[in-house]
């Protein structure tokens, strides 16, 4: 398990980088988070629908309302072109941040 | 403690009902709570009221929630809207109220500010242009690339005071000569021209909110 504000200030990353490969609905995400993460990953998942909601308000993702392959209708998000931009362009910013972090503790030998 | 899929609804429901998407989000929870309970069941074995009490912990308290929820309404576009259109409209009746009390009163204190203030007019600028980067940045951060439309109209309605005073004053509506002696054609022309660069100066804030806003 991670320290929960370094989870907090990626979340929105993450939702958006799932998001970019499918859309897909609130449950269906927390899944796919703690699947791809061994399940290191977990957040308290209530908090998970404001952070969509913000990125919705952005424009970042939109919502819909379909018909689920076994029971009742879900609401699924799917990224807009400003979600890819701003994922590109936070996904660059986070690898280089990485790689700062790495070389700092690389030298410091630790 | 909460203890029952019902009651924590109920509850989310309650703190939520100001929310104008109230009923999509707690439908939203609703089907998450549901998810879980079938697999926490299905998965580990658990009774059913076991699987509640697990469940409502890895959701978070409604509390918690409505909490998210409330950071969300306290800064609506009409509100971010409104607050730069009041804080513009602040400066100008105060550097107005400033000026007639000059102009009608001799206080000695307000005469020396009012000396202060038009020896420093440069400075001014650069300070104001601070408030109109703020709003773009604001505009930015907050409701990201989706913001454009929001920044056009809040900067076209914080613009109407600065454009009111210009015309008064060209049109001799508001005589010239109260304004003096900042009214040197060096700083009119400064002025027209930074007018016209509000927009794009504003909008590359905007543009480097909107790294923020993830």
């Amino acid at each position: 398990m991670f320290n929960r504000e370094l989870v907090k200030g990626s979340t929105s990353l993450i939702l958006l980088q799932l998001l970019a490969e499918k859309e897909m609905y609130g449950y269906e995400l927390v899944k796919e988070m703690e699947k791809r993460s061994d399940y290191s990953l977990q957040v308290k998942e209530g908090t998970l629908y404001p952070a969509l909601h913000k990125l919705e308000k952005q424009e970042y993702v939109k919502s819909f309302w379909k018909e689920s392959e076994k029971g009742p209708a879900r609401k699924y998000y799917r990224i807009t072109v400003a979600g890819e931009q701003i994922l590109e362009q936070k996904t660059t910013e986070w690898k280089n941040f990485v790689q700062t972090i790495d070389k700092v503790i690389g030298r410091k030998g630790v | 403690m909460i203890s029952s899929k019902e009651s924590y609804m109920h509850q989310l429901r309650g703190l939520l009902k100001e929310h104008e998407q109230s009923e999509e989000i707690c439908r939203e929870y609703e089907l998450h709570l549901d998810d879980m309970l079938e697999d926490i069941v299905l998965e580990k074995q658990y009774t059913e009221q076991e699987a509640i009490t697990i469940a409502l912990e890895r959701l978070g308290s409604p509390k918690e929630i409505a909490a998210l929820y409330q950071e969300e309404l306290t800064m609506t576009a009409k509100k971010t809207q409104w607050n730069f259109f009041f804080a513009n409209l602040f400066f100008f009746v105060g550097g107005i109220g400033l000026t007639v009390i000059y102009h009608h009163l001799s206080n000695p204190t307000i005469s020396k500010l009012w000396l202060f203030l038009t020896s420093i007019p440069f400075f001014l600028i650069m300070l104001y242009l601070f408030f109109w980067l703020l709003l773009g940045y604001e505009v930015g951060k907050e409701f990201g690339l989706g913001g454009k439309k929001l920044l056009m109209k809040t900067f076209c309605i914080s613009l109407v005071p600065n454009l009111l005073l210009m015309c008064s004053v060209v049109f001799k509506i508001i005589p010239s000569t109260i304004f003096e002696p900042l009214l040197t054609p060096e700083f009119i022309l400064i002025c027209i021209s930074f007018t016209i660069m509000l927009y794009p100066i504003c909008f590359l804030a905007f543009r480097y909110g909107t790294t923020r806003s993830v």
